[in-house]
C-alpha cells in the first residue's frame, strides 16, 4: 500500500535509504554506500515542506519512500529509495506511479528528476517508466540549479543526467504525449512483439 | 493437444492509454478462448532485470494462441500498446509428460 509518511517513521525512513544506498556500492560509487546517515532531527527538517510518500508492508511499516517537492509546475522527485529486501517486485514503480498521481492532482504537468546515467537501477529505472533525458539549457532555470544542487561532492556532473516525464492530463489525446516524449518513443530498447 | 501460453513482460509507461491496448485486445481474447492466469499481479523478479507487469495467457492450442496474435484486432491493440509500453513476449507449447 502507498500512504503519506507519518512524523513518527523518519527513522525508518533513514535506515532505508542507508539499505538502498549500500547498493551503489556494486556501481562504482562506494562514496555513496558509505555516507553517514543523517540525524533524525536533520532528516525531518529535510522532509519540512515536501511530500513523502511511503509504500508499507503487510504490516503498515514503510518499505519505501519517495520524497517530492513543487517547483512551479514540476513536481521534483527528491528521493526515491526501497529496501533491497523487498526490491525487484516492482515497489519503486508503484510508489513513481504515486509520485505521477500526487503531481497531476497538485497542477504540476511534469516530474523531474536528477540521477546517475550508468547506474543500472537509476536512468535506466525511470527510462523504463517513462522519463527522458531533458539539456539542461532545455529546462526551466530552477530545474538546472536543483539539478546541479543534487551532483553528490566529487561527482563530475556528466555522470549525471536531468530526466523528465510530462504528465497527460485523461482528457489530452495521445498526441500530446508522443509529442512531448520523442525520444521515449525512438528508444525502443527491447523488441516489442 | 497441448494447450500454448502467452508469456510476457510488460513496462508500460502510460497506464492510461494502455488502458486502450487492453480494451481494444478484448475481443481478441474472448475468441480465441484466452484464460488469463497471470494479468499483472504482485511479482518477485528473481533473476534477470525484469519488467513492472507479468502476464501468462493460456490458451486451447498453439493454433489459437498464435491465431490470437496476428488477428485484426490484436495486431490493432498491439499498435496502440508499443507507443506507450516495452515488452518481451514469447509464446510456448504447453507441457504434457
Amino acid at each position: 500500500m502507498i500512504r503519506t509518511a507519518r512524523p513518527d517513521e523518519v527513522e525508518r525512513l533513514i535506515s532505508i535509504e542507508q539499505a538502498a544506498a549500500l547498493r551503489f556500492l556494486d556501481h562504482g560509487h562506494p562514496g555513496l554506500a558509505a555516507a553517514a546517515p543523517a540525524a533524525p532531527d536533520v532528516y525531518r527538517a529535510l522532509l519540512y515542506g515536501r511530500r513523502t510518500l511511503v509504500a508499507t508492508d503487510g504490516l503498515d511499516q514503510p518499505v519505501g519512500f519517495a520524497i517530492t517537492e513543487k517547483l512551479d509546475r514540476t513536481e521534483w522527485l527528491c528521493e526515491l529509495s526501497v529496501h533491497p529486501d523487498h526490491g525487484r517486485r516492482g515497489i519503486g514503480g508503484a510508489l513513481l506511479a504515486a509520485v505521477v498521481g500526487s503531481a497531476l492532482a497538485r497542477g504540476c504537468d511534469n516530474v523531474g528528476l536528477s540521477t546517475f546515467r550508468e547506474v543500472p537501477f537509476n536512468a535506466p529505472f525511470y527510462a523504463r517508466h517513462g522519463f527522458v533525458e531533458a539539456p539542461l539549457d532545455r529546462v526551466a532555470p530552477p530545474l538546472a540549479r536543483r539539478f546541479m544542487d543534487e551532483v553528490p561532492a566529487g561527482i563530475d556532473p556528466l555522470e549525471r543526467v536531468l530526466m523528465v516525464r510530462m504528465l497527460r492530463p485523461r482528457t489530452s489525446p495521445t498526441a500530446v504525449h508522443d509529442a512531448a516524449c520523442p525520444i521515449a518513443s525512438q528508444q525502443k530498447r527491447a523488441t516489442v512483439r | 493437444m497441448p494447450k500454448a501460453y502467452w508469456i510476457a513482460h510488460v513496462d508500460v509507461r502510460d497506464p492510461e492509454r494502455y488502458k486502450d491496448y487492453v480494451a481494444t485486445a478484448k475481443p481478441a481474447f474472448e475468441r480465441y478462448g484466452a484464460r488469463f492466469l497471470a494479468r499483472g499481479g504482485a511479482y518477485q523478479a528473481m533473476e534477470g532485470t525484469g519488467r513492472g507487469r507479468n502476464v501468462v495467457i493460456e490458451f486451447p492450442s498453439m493454433q489459437a494462441a498464435t491465431d490470437c496474435y496476428n488477428c485484426a484486432e490484436y495486431q490493432a491493440a498491439k499498435a496502440i500498446r508499443q507507443t506507450v509500453a516495452d515488452a518481451e513476449m514469447v509464446i510456448v507449447e504447453g507441457y504434457e509428460a
